[in-house]
Parts: C-alpha cells; sequence; structure tokens
C-alpha cells in the first residue's frame, strides 16, 4: 500500500503544479485552434500527443486547461461548503437543548428535498438573471461555488455536530467554563481550532463529488460554458463528437481518465486520513 | 419565479390568439382559482393539457413514458444489486487477495466516472467499435442493454462497498466464530451469517439509491436519445411545460415515496432491533 500511497500523491502534486503553473508554461492557449490540424488522434511521443479536437485545438492543454477550473471549483466548492456547515455544526452542537433540536430538524428539512433538483432549478433561474447578477460582480461560476455549497453543507454540519458533541464534555473546556469562558470564546478559542483536522477529512471528502457534480452539471449546460474548460465541458465535447463514422475516441477518453485518475487518487488520500483521524479519536 | 410564460416565441401572437390560448388554458384566471383548478384537477389524477405538446394531456404523457422509465430504474436497480452484493461479500471473504484487490480498483474506477462518461465510452466500444448493440434510440430488448448497464454500474460499485464493509465485520463477529469453531462448512456460514447482514445497509441504501437512479436517468436518458420520464423532465423545463413539469415532479416524488416507505418496512422486518426502537 505504501507505493499506492506514493504515486497517488505525486499525480495529484504533478497535476496540481502543471495546473497552476500553466499560464507560464510555454504552451499555447487552450483556445488556439490550428484548423490544418483537425482531429488528429493521440501521437503519444511528439506533438499533438494526446491528440487535437474537431477545431484543431491541443486536447493535452485543454485537459490541464480543465485541470485548472475543475480542482478549483472542487476546492473552492468544497470550502464554501466547509464554511456554512461547520460554523452550523459547531453552534448547534455547543448550544445543545432546544436550539440543537431546532437546528438539526432545520438540517433534516434541507435534506428531504432532493437537492440536485433544487440546484438545477436554482441555477437555471439564476441563469436568466445572469446580467443583473454581473452588475453586483458575480458570473455564472460564482453561482455555482454558492449552489454546490448549498448541496453540501448537510454532511458537513453533521459531522461537525458530532465533534462538537465530544469536544463539549472535554476537560479543557470544562476548565474554560469554569473560568467565566462565554460561549463566544469557547467556540472561537476552542471548538475552531479543534474542528480543524475534521475539516481536513470533510474537504477530502467533499473535493471528489464537486468535482463530479461540476461535470453532471455541465453536461446538462449548467456549469462551465464554453470558452471556459472544465473536465465535465471536455467530455461533453467528447460525447457530442461522437459518431459511428469520424474515430474520435481520444476526445472522451482523455477527459475521461484525467477526471477518473484524479478522483481515485483523491478518494484514496479522503479515505486514509479520514482512517487515521478515526483511528485518533 | 423563472421569467416568461410558454407561449412566448420569437414571432410575436396576435392579440386576440394570445388571448384566446390564455383563456383555453385558464391563464386569465386569478392565481387563487388556477391554484384551486389544479389542486382539485390533482386529486382526480389529472394533471390538464400539455403546454408544449399541443392537443395532448399530461396524462398521455406520463402513461407513454413511465413504463420505459421504471423498465430502466429498476432494471438498473436490479443489476446493482445483482452484481454488487455477491462480489461485495466475495471481497470480503478473499479479504486481501488479488481477488479483492482488483474488484476493490473496478468499483472505484466506476464511482470516479460520471455515469454520462461511462455512456459515452461504453457506445464507442460496443455500438462503433465493435457493433454489437445500437448506440440509441428504443425498441427491444438490445435497446435496454447499454442504459441500464451505465445508470447500474455506479450503484453496483455503491453496493459492493456496502457489502463488502459489512459482509468484513459479520465474518469477524462472534457467531462467525463460533459457526466456524462448530465444523459448519463456509458455504452455510456465508449463508446464514454473513449475508443476512449486509442485506442490512443495502436495504437501507434502497431510497438514497432510488434518488440517484431519478437523477441519474435525467443523464442516461438523453444520452441514449429514450423518451422517458427524464427526458420529458429536462425537455419540459426547457419549454416551460408547467404542467408536464410538475405531473413528473409529483410522479418522481410519489415513486421515491412509496420505494423509500417499502424499504424501511423491510428494514424493520430484516433487523428486529430497528423496530424496538421506538
Amino acid at each position: 500500500m505504501k507505493r499506492a500511497d506514493a504515486l497517488t500523491l505525486a499525480f495529484l502534486l504533478l497535476l496540481a503544479g502543471a495546473a497552476l503553473f500553466l499560464p507560464w508554461l510555454s504552451l499555447p492557449a487552450p483556445d488556439t485552434m490550428e484548423l490544418g490540424d483537425r482531429l488528429i488522434p493521440p501521437q503519444w511521443t511528439q506533438h499533438p500527443i494526446l491528440g487535437t479536437d474537431s477545431k484543431g485545438r491541443d486536447l493535452f492543454v485543454r485537459t490541464l486547461a480543465g485541470a485548472r477550473i475543475s480542482l478549483w471549483v472542487g476546492l473552492l466548492g468544497s470550502f464554501v461548503a466547509l464554511l456554512i456547515g461547520l460554523p452550523y455544526g459547531a453552534i448547534s452542537g455547543l448550544f445543545g437543548g432546544r436550539t440543537d433540536r431546532f437546528m438539526m430538524r432545520l438540517a433534516d428539512f434541507f435534506e428531504s428535498v432532493p437537492i440536485t433538483i433544487l440546484v438545477l432549478f436554482l441555477l437555471s433561474i439564476l441563469g436568466e438573471y445572469r446580467e443583473e447578477l454581473q452588475g453586483l460582480g458575480l458570473s455564472r461560476l460564482h453561482i455555482f461555488f454558492f449552489a454546490v455549497g448549498f448541496l453540501f453543507w448537510l454532511p458537513t454540519a453533521r459531522i461537525a455536530r458530532a465533534e462538537a458533541l465530544r469536544l463539549r464534555q472535554a476537560l479543557f473546556v470544562d476548565a474554560a467554563r469554569s473560568l467565566g469562558a462565554s460561549r463566544k470564546e469557547i467556540l472561537v478559542r476552542h471548538f475552531f481550532p479543534n474542528l480543524l483536522p475534521a475539516s481536513v477529512v470533510i474537504m477530502t471528502l467533499t473535493i471528489p463529488r464537486v468535482i463530479l457534480m461540476e461535470a453532471f452539471l455541465s453536461f446538462l449546460g449548467l456549469g462551465v460554458e464554453p470558452p471556459g474548460v472544465s473536465w465535465g465541458i471536455l467530455a461533453k465535447e467528447g460525447l457530442a463528437a461522437m459518431n459511428p463514422l469520424v474515430q474520435s475516441w481520444w476526445l472522451l477518453a482523455v477527459p475521461a481518465t484525467a477526471l477518473a485518475l484524479t478522483l481515485i487518487c483523491l478518494n484514496h488520500w479522503g479515505d486514509k486520513i479520514s482512517d487515521s483521524f478515526r483511528a485518533n479519536t | 419565479m423563472a421569467r416568461g410564460g410558454p407561449f412566448d416565441q420569437e414571432r410575436e401572437l396576435p392579440t386576440e390568439v394570445l388571448k384566446q390560448l390564455r383563456a383555453q388554458y385558464h391563464l386569465d384566471e386569478s392565481i387563487l382559482q388556477q391554484y384551486y383548478r389544479s389542486l382539485e384537477n390533482l386529486f382526480h389524477g389529472e394533471f390538464g393539457p400539455s403546454f408544449a405538446y399541443r392537443g395532448v394531456s399530461v396524462s398521455d404523457i406520463l402513461a407513454d413514458a413511465l413504463p420505459i422509465s421504471l423498465a430502466l430504474g429498476f432494471g438498473a436497480l436490479l443489476l446493482a444489486l445483482l452484481l454488487g452484493l455477491p462480489t461485495g461479500i466475495l471481497s470480503a471473504w478473499k479479504k486481501n487477495t488479488k481477488t479483492d484487490a482488483s474488484l476493490r480498483t473496478l468499483s472505484s474506477l466506476l464511482l470516479a466516472l460520471p455515469n454520462f462518461v461511462l455512456a459515452g465510452l461504453a457506445i464507442s466500444l460496443f455500438s462503433f467499435t465493435l457493433e454489437w448493440l445500437p448506440p440509441a434510440g428504443s425498441g427491444g430488448i438490445r435497446h435496454q442493454i447499454l442504459p441500464t448497464l451505465c445508470l447500474g454500474l455506479p450503484f453496483a460499485a455503491q453496493i459492493f462497498r456496502l457489502a463488502r464493509n459489512e459482509a468484513l465485520s459479520a465474518l469477524q463477529s462472534a457467531p462467525t466464530r463460533t459457526a466456524r469453531a462448530k465444523g459448519l462448512p463456509e458455504a452455510k456460514v456465508l449463508q446464514r451469517h454473513v449475508f443476512p447482514r449486509t442485506l442490512v445497509p443495502i436495504v437501507a441504501f434502497l431510497g438514497p439509491a432510488t434518488a440517484g437512479i431519478l437523477t441519474g436517468s435525467l443523464v442516461i436518458e438523453q444520452v441514449f436519445a429514450l423518451p422517458g420520464l427524464g427526458s420529458h423532465f429536462v425537455q419540459s423545463a426547457l419549454n416551460r411545460d408547467y404542467t408536464l413539469s410538475l405531473g413528473i415532479t409529483v410522479l418522481y416524488t410519489a415513486l421515491l415515496g412509496t420505494l423509500t416507505f417499502f424499504a424501511d418496512v423491510l428494514l424493520a422486518r430484516l433487523d428486529p432491533r430497528i423496530q424496538s426502537l421506538r
């Protein structure tokens, strides 16, 4: 298993590095069209190593540009979920009693709504008010982060609450309380720092799900929009380009492989981190 | 909330025509009247006429689309159960062997791919390269294979994980150890002490799985051009076909509610401890 750890970590670091430093690598822009070089299959060893699409754009560059958006969406989307869910769960757990019951029943209410459908609805409505939102400096991507945060805050809140309930019994919280610390002080000085490890676990488990969500929504035309590039968009284009007459399997296979490898690596580390976390408590 | 109405088109209709259309669909009444009318119709199982398909009632569309989606959904669920459960138990029983490792790799691969990507890869392999199965459309059983497979496989992977986890703890439990010590054959141990326990988390998963299959079918039906509820749902949202949209939502809710209810009843039967938690 040690080798698997190293391999997956190396892959993730390499991908994140390439995505981060993409603008400084001397590669063509992801939307540069070479109309003479359309639909070249992967060459593996020479120039279009992963081939080109129907407009002659280099698929290798586009996949890296897609990684930029997909990883960013995953990271920021789960961060939004954390930002909503963590304080919610912590407050619910700290206050206990009636407040706790009310907050958790509210969470139950949100959980009973099929949220995927709700987000679809939200995105399509907000799409109609795009110009007004742009006036406020909000783009489709911001709306997407908000929607995803809204979608994934519930499990985060539950984990945070469970942790808070455990912390409430802790000796140092008792000590702080007996020294006259207010609830706000306990929350800020004792709860949030101790919720950090749990947050890491939540993040690693949420990021893959957010990336999948982005792909699903982009496929339905509600996520990232062209000319923006994400793995969801690339997979959608690959699916659309498929027909029995012209071979273009790499247009789907390349982004699909990138997506699958990334998610497998992320899931591997997510499981690993949450296992070690569980062992500690 | 969403802007525009069902009769908004590029070309503006003459006022008289619009007026008559609105009267025909009762859009000229007050909101309260419309609400009362649709509520009354709903209790009679009537959803009214479709706004987008002229002359067709929503009930007709639902009656046409429901069997297609039911066949797809239940097929996928059945496939997921039949594939996921035995492999999960097998994987736990052969823990840390090559079989276990390869099954686990396969399941994490299936969980890491969005279903439309799976569908695309399957079409390109089985339809275009090998030419075994038709890529899209509805018809005989051959048209059902690929969509069912693509919809069901991710859930098979989920069920595999659940079954493996539960089977692992069942294999280490005291009853299993006693049964083995008494010399019960391994097959009987699996059948009597492991299999029944793995059913519990899987039945509990049936509710969320149904919800997942409903959302999954939105995509899969589009990719395979199946005229089921999912395709109609996406189309109705784009066409502002309120009555059809509402009809499908009601049907989805009823389906999900019924299945979750049966799953809960079944769960209480399987695990008596759940029943006593009153």
